[in-house]
């Protein structure tokens, strides 16, 4: 599952960024804000209307993406490995 | 003092991390904006006050997620730190000081590492200690300086925490005795590697062992945030909330502002009066009475309109609300061609397109950037304010229309909604041209919600003032003196039976361009207007008044009045309509020209701009002229 059809208010532990290429520029700054292999994010809210973009809470900020961008990141529920939400962001 | 001889100090930091705050509490008023050369990024720099016998030059650098380079003001600040490409003319920094959100180290202790890699001497100033307490974070400073090997100052640069904390380090830092600029930066740091994937989760797995370490109690979501967000990002609530922001923001600025801008507008007008008692008659009594003080006057009124809009502007900002904005409209303003970023330039482009087409520098897809500032002139500016309210006095019925307001206002209100539908239409031209479903980057941190700092907003709007008061005395000055000799010269003859300006270069220069105008309904008097309008758009409303040699010495209501019935006996009710048709649209302001010139550093954009604005115009009002008569 990618992000951009994950449930809102859901734990979600990242899987992987799809990168691609070396100049990846959304890719990598997908990665500079937190989405790593292993954390824990949550999808807070949507835009009105149209639902892009999302608001996703990735280690403890806010982050706004489109849900093109979302798409290339994909998680599955925390709740599968029995996880709590505070040990955001360790594989 | 010259700057060579001061120690350089770097401010580096995320978006956010409140680096510009920290920045005005160490400099105050003492601070430069210009831009990095060749490049539009601004640079920040200022001294800081005396300490310990010597002052610091503060740069505040753009902000940066990482030393990797994403955007060209990242570039630009990473150039600066490494003294190569951009900024390789610029001193290098002595000292940075990485500054970081205490609330959300998790997010920002990472670039701090990043510096301390490189090898600059680098002290960390853990800023927003305020906002962590309120998150429940207990952080040791002391495990986090030995974590990462380099002092670490607490500190809330909001309301000075911690500032002679940061200065004592910072002078412990720098070797008292730099003989010149030679001495400075001995520190040379080693290029950064290509960053992977690897790289970036083994930092965020050092940021985490470190965190484990120094901070006590586990982060907890900032409660007071989030529950603002349900409301202020609800579908239905948020949409409300933005749309009563906009009308109360746009209600207050025009009421508010008007009793300041009729204050410039007298002592204006009495400064020109005394003006033409005291100094003798002649060629320079009429340049500095209807030039200089006419010209300059006429902009300086726009000041107290632009000055409100920035301070909602600020507001807005500071509190964390404009990213949420950006964030609601994201998707309406992708439709159209721009972006949730479009926002905010779009927004101060009501006030004047100068600042709005400045305030594009945050929009960090180059693209997304050039389609803002071409459709940024489109929006209604307050300069056209004057033209609409004296043609729309003179030739809208005043009677009342649909739900019991005035056809007046109806056109009023229709002519702003022209404005801001036109920008979006020629935006979604712009997304025609490019690939179709082509996207660019998004990606907007909303940061926690906080009470916006004033004396950071009350500095931002003095700098604002400066500059926009040096921009008249300079460039509008100049314009407003040839555009003034243009329109008294050459001198009617003695025996001339018209008033002066009939026989003025710009009389010539409209009789000559009228030919282009004539199938709009405008007369030569309408394009020799035309001609001292292209200073600023309110100018027309004058030069009409001097071509239609109205007395324009009685009381300012009284005059329009009579410029008003003046008008009515000469045009029909279509060349009134052409002209404002052309309002619209026309590309009637060299100052923002100017701007678009420098903004996009080729001339390519503004001629473009200049092209399709001055066609539709000319579409516009043919049609409109068409449709009336």
């Amino acid at each position: 599952m990618n992000i951009s059809c994950a449930p809102l208010s859901t734990p979600l532990r990242v899987l992987a960024v799809e990168m691609q290429g070396d100049g990846d520029v959304i890719g990598r700054r997908l990665m500079e804000l937190g989405f790593i292999q292993g954390a824990v994010v949550e999808v807070r809210h949507q835009a009105p209307f149209t639902s892009d973009p999302i608001a996703v809470m990735v280690r403890g900020m806010m982050v706004a993406l489109r849900r093109y961008e979302a798409k290339r990141i994909s998680v599955e529920p925390e709740a599968a490995l029995g996880k709590t939400a505070l040990e955001m962001g360790h594989p | 003092m010259s700057e060579k001889t001061n120690p350089v100090v770097a401010l580096a930091g995320a978006p956010n991390a409140g680096k510009s705050v920290l920045f005005n509490a160490l400099t105050g008023l003492n601070q430069k904006v210009a831009n990095y050369p060749g490049v539009t990024v601004e640079k920040k720099s200022g001294l800081s006050s005396i300490w310990n016998g010597r002052r610091f030059l503060f740069i505040d650098l753009p902000g940066v997620y990482s030393l990797d380079p994403v955007s060209l003001d990242e570039r630009v600040a990473i150039d600066v730190l490494l003294g190569q490409g951009i900024a390789s003319k610029d001193t290098p920094p002595d000292v940075v000081v990485a500054t970081i959100d205490a609330s959300n180290l998790e997010r920002t202790l990472g670039l701090a590492i990043e510096l301390k890699d490189t090898g600059i001497p680098t002290i960390v100033a853990l800023n927003m200690m305020d906002l962590a307490q309120r998150r429940g974070l207990k952080i040791n400073a002391n495990i986090l300086s030995r974590e990462l090997g380099c002092p670490v100052v607490p500190m809330v640069a909001t309301n000075g925490d911690g500032i002679s904390a940061l200065m004592t380090k910072i002078d412990q830092f720098i070797p008292t005795n730099i003989p010149n600029a030679e001495g400075h930066a001995v520190h040379r740091p080693t290029a950064f590697k290509a960053v992977t994937s690897e790289i970036i989760t083994k930092r965020f797995q050092r940021v985490d062992d470190i965190l484990k370490k120094a901070v006590s109690s586990a982060s907890k979501v900032d409660q007071l945030t989030w529950k603002i967000d349900k409301f202020v990002l609800h579908p239905l609530w948020g949409s409300l909330l933005l749309c009563v922001i906009l009308i109360g923001l746009f209600q207050s600025v025009f009421t508010w502002a008007a009793p300041l801008a009729d204050g410039i507008e007298m002592a204006v007008a009495a400064l020109q009066g005394s003006s033409r008692l005291v100094l003798p008659d002649g060629m320079f009594r009429d340049l500095w009475t209807e030039g200089v003080l006419g010209g300059v006057g006429s902009v300086l009124v726009f000041l107290p309109q632009i000055l409100m809009l920035f301070l909602f502007i600020n507001l807005l900002e500071g509190s964390g609300y404009m990213a949420r904005a950006a964030f609601i409209l994201d998707r309406l303003m992708f439709k159209v061609g721009l972006q949730g970023r479009s926002f905010v330039p779009l927004l101060s482009s009501f006030a004047c397109a100068i600042p709005g087409i400045m305030a594009t520098r945050t929009i960090r897809d180059e693209r997304d950037r050039i389609t803002t500032i071409m459709v940024a002139p489109l929006i209604t500016c307050s300069a056209r304010l004057p033209v609409y309210t004296l043609l729309v006095g003179a030739f809208v019925p005043q009677r009342p229309g649909p739900i019991g307001i005035s056809l007046q206002a109806w056109t009023m209100f229709f002519l702003f909604l022209a404005g801001v539908a036109s920008a979006f239409l020629a935006a979604s031209v712009t997304r025609l041209v490019r690939r179709r479903n082509e996207q660019t980057p998004f990606m907007l941190e909303m940061p926690s919600y906080r009470w916006p700092h004033w004396r950071y907003i009350g500095i931002s709007l003095w700098l604002r003032a400066l500059a926009f008061i040096k921009r008249a005395g300079t460039v509008i000055l100049s314009l407003s003196v040839i555009l003034w000799f243009l329109s008294s010269h050459p001198k009617a003859p003695d025996d001339a039976t018209q008033p002066p300006i009939h026989y003025s270069a710009a009389a010539i220069l409209g009789k000559t361009i009228e030919p282009l105008v004539a199938p709009l309904g405008f007369d030569w008097r309408i394009a020799t207007s035309l001609v001292p309008g292209l200073a600023a758009r309110e100018v027309m409303v004058s030069s009409l008044a001097t071509v239609f040699a109205v007395e324009m010495s009685d009381a300012e209501a009284a005059s329009t009045k009579t410029l008003q019935d003046k008008l009515r006996e000469t045009w029909p009710p279509a060349t009134a309509y052409a002209l404002i048709a052309w309002y619209v649209f026309a590309p009637q302001c060299i100052a923002t020209i100017a701007t678009a010139r420098r903004e996009t550093a080729s001339w390519r954009w503004p001629l473009l701009l200049i092209a399709y604005t001055l066609s539709l115009a000319w579409l516009a009002a043919f049609v409109t002229f068409r449709l009336f008569s």
